[in-house]
């Protein structure tokens, strides 16, 4: 009864092809793009935001900005497209964070004892995304810009408006927690 | 932070092709959101569109050419234009029983006012101008009147209720017969009297006045229906009570919707809606029935705001104007006597009307397919008032109740 959608995959079509159709104006090009890295935008998105209904409109904004400005956007190659869609994904992620009041460091919390881990064990992606969504928003957005954005300290200390040392306190916290959290999940699975 | 590489390290390359479900409906409101951005010329023009459309209607309206004053706008009980008989329609029977003041000996008013309008007498043919009691007088005397007394009000009793002879108007040139309006009065006891009938159907006065079973009058309206008058229902000695009830079927309609920002849009189509009135007169044993109906066509202009949407299903709200117009009135008169049918006719007839109206709804819509959805809408409307040309107030749903609930199911064309 509810509609399907019929525009079929076209996994096979480069970014330079991709980015040819939807300039042209062809709206199945439109749609190819969207299917194409809906899924990964989402991905990124929810590690930010971990609200549902947040992401959809967070991704909403960014399509529409990705469609109102891919005329000027300057292809530099096969994965720049990706990589342009996934900086304006983490811009209006961080922005909605910090209009919302969503940005609190505060080093109040309990101290978490650091756990130390060599290598990552064997666990399900999915899982470890999780466990990165239920990370205090503070911590993870901290934890998302230096882990997964390789920004340094003092970069995430500008961008967030917070002190360099409060930047590195909340990944430390951060990293704790996810690495205990980590460690529970194996014992439980084993 | 350790020297030696970090586990966390090894992230990134773990969430490379990581991907999760997009959120349900995000395809649909990127859509609305891109078509908001790349077509808000096109909204302009659409808008511009509409309201030359508009204009064009007013203009329409305004400057339309007047109505032929041979042709009357008819609703129940009001004046139709008929061929060959000068019979008279019934004024609506409750007008007539609440207005008509009685007479001490009981015998009805031909007109609510009391006093009858000479203009009113119509004889088609060119004999001499006679009176109803003339012509009863005439049909008593005649041997060849087919239906005598059966127990029924005296002959002379029409003449008493009579307009007299000296204040009738001289009979119409037969060539102008066609032409001749068809009124059926109302007593006071609200019942029917035929009055100013031609030469075929002075027998069916003088029947009429016999309270007997007689020979049905038969009038041809405009547009070629026929109406059967069954003068024997009368009973002018019995109150009479009319019961009134006016009905509204669900809407249906077919739209476009165009799309201007994420969640407002703009609607524009057509809708269909049936007005059903019945008027039931009792005067003592007879019973007086009449079922109008109209079919009107409305042309909405609604702003909508999507409040919700999930999957194809979407909640939403849509306020503005509607244009309705309607060219016909279908009519269907019985009488019984006694629980029996007695007569019934049916009369299609010429009845321009349009209205304007404001609405405001909730809406369940449903796309089913890409750009195409079904949806159901209960909302409020406020129909305003108008006259037709004849001066008269259209009687139905809409007149008796301006402002009313109403359900719409429909289709939907998406636009963006």
């Amino acid at each position: 009864m509810l509609k399907r959608s019929s525009v079929s995959r076209q996994e096979s079509l480069s970014e330079a092809e991709l980015l040819r159709l939807v300039r042209s104006g062809d709206s199945s090009g439109m749609r190819a793009l969207y299917e194409r890295y809906v899924g990964y935008l989402t991905a990124v998105c929810s590690r930010y935001v971990p609200d549902r209904a947040v992401v959809k409109d967070i991704l909403q904004e960014v399509f529409v900005k990705v469609f109102g400005k891919i005329e000027d956007f300057e292809f530099r190659g096969e994965g720049s497209l990706k990589a342009w869609m996934h900086r304006i994904v983490v811009n209006d992620s961080l922005k909605f964070l910090r209009d919302n009041g969503r940005m609190k460091y505060v080093d109040d919390l309990p101290d978490v004892e650091d756990e130390p881990m060599e290598g990552l064990p064997d666990v399900p992606v999915a899982v470890v995304a999780e466990m990165i969504k239920a990370l205090p928003d503070g911590y993870r957005t901290v934890f998302n810009l230096f882990v997964f954005e390789k920004k340094s300290h003092r970069e995430i200390a500008e961008l967030l408006g917070i002190k360099e040392d409060s930047s590195a306190s909340q990944f430390f916290r951060a990293r704790a927690m996810l690495a205990k959290n980590i460690k529970r999940y194996v014992k439980e699975n084993e | 932070m350790s020297s030696k590489k970090d586990w966390t390290e090894g992230l990134p390359e773990l969430f490379e092709g990581y991907t999760e479900s997009e959120p349900a409906g995000l395809w649909r409101a990127v859509r609305a959101g891109v078509g908001a951005g790349r077509r808000r010329v096109a909204a302009w023009w659409y808008g511009g569109a509409l309201l030359a459309a508009a204009a064009v209607v007013a203009l329409v309206i305004l400057f339309r050419p007047a109505a032929d004053p041979s042709v009357v706008n008819v609703g129940a009980g009001e004046l139709v234009a008929q061929e060959g008989i000068g019979a008279d329609i019934v004024s609506p029977a409750e007008e007539v029983a609440l207005e008509a003041p009685a007479r001490q000996d009981g015998s009805p008013s031909f007109r609510p006012s009391g006093e009858p309008d000479p203009s009113s007498a119509m004889v088609p043919d060119t004999r001499e101008p006679q009176s109803v009691s003339g012509e009863a007088k005439t049909a008593e005397q005649t041997p060849e009147a087919p239906n005598s007394v059966s127990g029924g009000e005296k002959a002379s009793e029409p003449r008493q209720a009579t307009v007299p002879l000296q204040s009738r108007q001289p009979r119409e040139p037969r060539e102008r017969r066609e032409r001749q309006p068809i009124r059926i009065m109302a007593g006071v006891s609200g019942g029917l009297m035929a009055q100013n009938v031609s030469q075929s159907g002075q027998q069916a006065a003088h029947v009429a006045s016999m309270m007997g079973s007689a020979p049905a009058i038969q009038t041809k309206s405009i547009t070629g229906g026929t109406t059967t008058f069954d003068p024997s229902i009368i009973n002018r000695n019995k109150p009479g009570t009319t019961e009134c009830n006016h009905r509204q079927s669900a809407r249906f309609a077919a739209g476009i919707k165009v799309n201007f920002l994420p969640h407002w849009g703009v609607e524009n189509g057509i809708v269909g809606t049936t007005l059903n009135s019945s008027w039931e007169t009792i005067s003592g044993n007879s019973v007086k029935n009449v079922e109008q109906e109209m079919h009107y066509l409305g042309i909405p202009l609604y702003l909508h705001f999507n409040a919700l949407d999930w999957n194809g299903l979407s909640l939403y709200l849509a306020a503005g104007p509607m244009y309705e117009f309607t060219n016909e009135t279908s009519e269907i008169y019985s009488t019984r006597l006694n629980g029996k049918l007695l007569s019934s006719a049916t009369d299609n007839h010429l009845q321009k009307d349009h209205r304007w109206s404001v609405n405001a709804a909730a809406g369940l819509q449903l796309e089913f397919m890409e750009n195409n959805a079904i949806y159901i809408q209960p909302g409020l409307s406020y129909h305003f008032r108008r006259r037709n040309v004849a001066g008269l107030d259209i009687q139905n749903y809409y007149t008796a109740r301006p402002a009313s609930f109403n359900l719409t199911i429909g289709y939907r064309l998406l636009l963006f």
